[in-house]
């Protein structure tokens, strides 16, 4: 009688034990195949746009389409670009502003200039995510900015000019995009860390525009060659100063006394390096802005991160403000490696 | 050859002869119907996107600071004349408000100084034009270099002075202080100041092109300049005039495009000529002068910009716009042609 009753116990306990393990494994079941709902979630209906103006610059084409279509491909979302094809501010703000409305899943601004704020704040108020990707807009609302440091490109280009000038007094000059968040945060990178490397080396404070014109930056450059002889040194903060540069110092036959440096290292800066006129173009790893750019959008509407349980309601972003996506510095040592052909 | 047209008198009839004729002296109809079908079917087709606060409210600022410019550029094209130099005055008016602020300049007193500088040179290139006999075409080219060249040097003194002298209020060409930007950011009901300026300034040249006797001389002397001399008109004056008016309307639109944006730039403005003479010309303003409507230049304009949106909302690759801007163009000189060899008789 009492050999049945404890087997009887055992056996309701076996069956217990059973059900609570049969729950918890489907629990656990349940639980992956939730996982596995999110990870198949159709997504193909979303889209994230990147705002630009001047957007058909090869530069674009062969570096940020690439990153965008890539990303699209890997997440299954669309990529679409909006902006006016030339310079031209007021399109650019209409472009994003009356984007608004349609309402996509998240934004990547390219901050062309301060002015972009309003327009950046416009769409954060209507909901839309909005980030800036490649120039930043500090002043906006932006949820993140993805891009280069600006300021260690400055520094990067005075550390690559700064053994040409060792032991000598002269000027460096500058230009870019004196509108620009980036170019004023290059200045002074590059002002600050050459004070420094070469304390002899007179940084003009003032940055001449290069108007995103090679051939506006060789006849700017070349004017200040030919005004001013103690000019040893020139840095350029936006794609066309490059060549630019190095036309200019071929043209006032200062190779080899004029050195320069500048930023991105596309065919046509590469060339320079090789024509002796540019000693370090600082390429930024343009895939990035907007693999990552749409990234960060993407996690940022799909977030499984929440740090307090209300970080929504207390306006806790579940994303990094800043990504800094680097540099690669090609000097004439390593141009060999960066041979387009 | 020039096609005399007999108007059809028989009342009741309906032909499109008729409408073809109502369409040629009143050219402002066909910018006009193209909005009300732009804006009907935008309605129907996407009215979550189109019939927003966002989309009107940005599509009318858009239009509102172009606006000014497209009043100067009629009144000249009206007077047989051509500016090219208003992109370059928006340019340099933008810059030097700017830079005279950042120097220490009171708003206000800033505003006047740019204005008045620009309707001065504005006035030297008329008396160019009207007393010396230069071509507009040319003059303004040169003006309009010039007024670049003032504007790049302006800058790059101001960003200087800026750098060199940072103020303690933060403000600079890049941060401008708000009790200027104000001017232009401000809302109501929704819409940003500048949009009820342009109204204010429409309805004021609308008004005075149709009814004031003085400016329907511009009319006169785009027909005939020779005529209108003759019959007692001081050609040489008015035209001067057109010239001043126009330097000052592109200069105010310059003030208002920094005040907008918050920050100076020498990319503002560059080319705003192009879709000026294009907003004119669809209006139904001719290029042989004497003939269009302000408020069919008004029209012509907005439909430019609708087509911007439109073509934004349906989502057109951006490299297609000045295709279809290009065409649009063309259009309308081609009708602009073919509307001029009808004379309506009767």
């Amino acid at each position: 009688m009492k050999r049945q009753k404890v087997m009887k116990w055992l056996a309701l306990a076996m069956a217990g034990a059973m059900t609570l393990g049969g729950c918890g494994e489907a629990k656990a079941k349940n639980s992956s195949s939730e996982g596995a709902e999110t990870k198949t979630e159709d997504v193909s209906d979303e889209v994230y746009v990147w705002a630009c103006q001047h957007n058909s610059l090869p530069l674009f084409v062969n570096n940020d389409y690439i990153g965008m279509d890539l990303i699209a491909e890997q997440l299954g979302v669309t990529v679409k670009k909006i902006g006016p094809q030339e310079i031209d501010l007021p399109a650019f703000v209409a472009a994003i502003e009356q984007e608004i409305p349609q309402k996509p899943d998240g934004m990547m601004v390219v901050g062309w200039d301060a002015s972009l704020a309003t327009a950046i704040d416009k769409a954060m108020e209507a909901g839309i995510p909005t980030i800036t990707v490649d120039a930043d807009v500090p002043d906006s609302q932006r949820l993140c900015f993805v891009g280069s440091n600006w300021y260690d490109q400055g520094v990067e280009q005075a550390k690559a000019i700064a053994p040409y000038l060792e032991g000598k007094k002269g000027k460096a000059v500058m230009i870019g995009l004196p509108g620009a968040n980036n170019t004023v945060e290059a200045a002074n990178g590059y002002t600050e860390t050459l004070a420094k490397l070469a304390p002899d080396i007179e940084v003009v404070t003032q940055v001449y525009d290069a108007q995103s014109n090679a051939q506006v930056v060789a006849e700017t450059v070349g004017n200040l060659l030919k005004s001013d002889s103690s000019i040893l040194a020139v840095a350029g903060f936006e794609s066309a100063c490059g060549p630019g540069i190095s036309q200019a110092i071929k043209e006032a036959d200062m190779v080899g006394k004029v050195y320069g440096t500048c930023v991105d290292a596309e065919a046509e800066h590469i060339q320079c390096i090789k024509d002796g006129t540019i000693v370090a173009a600082c390429g930024q790893k343009r895939h990035f802005f907007t693999y990552y750019g749409v990234r960060m959008l993407y996690d940022y509407k799909h977030n499984n991160i929440d740090f307090t349980g209300h970080d929504a309601e207390i306006g806790i972003s579940p994303i990094p403000t800043e990504v800094s996506t680097g540099f690669i510095v090609v000097t004439p040592d390593n141009v060999k490696y960066f041979d387009q052909e | 050859m020039e096609q005399t047209i007999k108007k059809n008198k028989t009342k009741g009839t309906f032909s499109p002869g008729k409408v073809i004729d109502l369409v040629a002296q009143k050219r402002w109809l066909i910018p006009l119907t193209l909005i009300v079908v732009y804006v009907i079917a935008f309605a129907v087709l996407y009215p979550s996107v189109f019939l927003t606060k966002y989309n009107l409210a940005s599509l009318l600022l858009e239009f509102s600071i172009p606006a000014f410019v497209i009043i100067g550029m009629a009144i000249q094209l009206i007077n047989g004349e051509i500016d090219l130099s208003v992109g370059y005055v928006v340019m340099f008016s933008n810059v030097c408000v700017a830079c005279l602020i950042v120097l220490g300049v009171p708003v206000w007193g800033a505003i006047a100084i740019t204005v008045l500088f620009c309707a001065l040179i504005g006035w030297l290139v008329g008396v160019l034009v009207a007393g010396v006999g230069v071509n507009s075409f040319i003059a303004t080219l040169g003006s309009g270099m010039a007024f670049y060249g003032l504007g790049l040097m302006v800058f790059d003194y101001g960003y200087k002075y800026g750098t060199n002298n940072p103020n303690p209020n933060g403000l600079d060409l890049l941060h401008l202080p708000d009790s200027f930007k104000n001017i232009a950011q401000l809302q109501i009901g929704g819409f940003q100041l500048p949009v009820y300026y342009a109204l204010a300034v429409i309805a004021v040249f609308v008004v005075l092109m149709s009814k004031s006797k003085y400016f329907k001389q511009y009319y006169y002397i785009g027909m005939n300049k020779e005529a209108a001399e003759l019959s007692g008109i001081r050609v040489k004056r008015t035209k001067i005039a057109a010239f001043v008016i126009s330097a000052t309307l592109s200069s105010l639109a310059g003030v208002l495009l920094v005040a907008r944006m918050g920050s100076g730039a020498t990319t503002l403005g560059v080319g705003m000529e192009l879709k000026a003479i294009t907003a004119v010309v669809i209006g139904g303003v001719s290029f042989k002068g004497g003939r269009g409507t302000m408020i069919g230049a008004v029209f012509g304009g907005l439909f430019v910009y609708c087509v911007n949106n439109a073509l934004r909302i349906t989502n057109a690759p951006s490299n297609l716009y000045k295709v279809i801007e290009g065409l649009i163009l063309l259009c309308a000189v081609i009708l602009d042609a073919q509307f001029s060899k009808r004379k309506i008789v009767g």
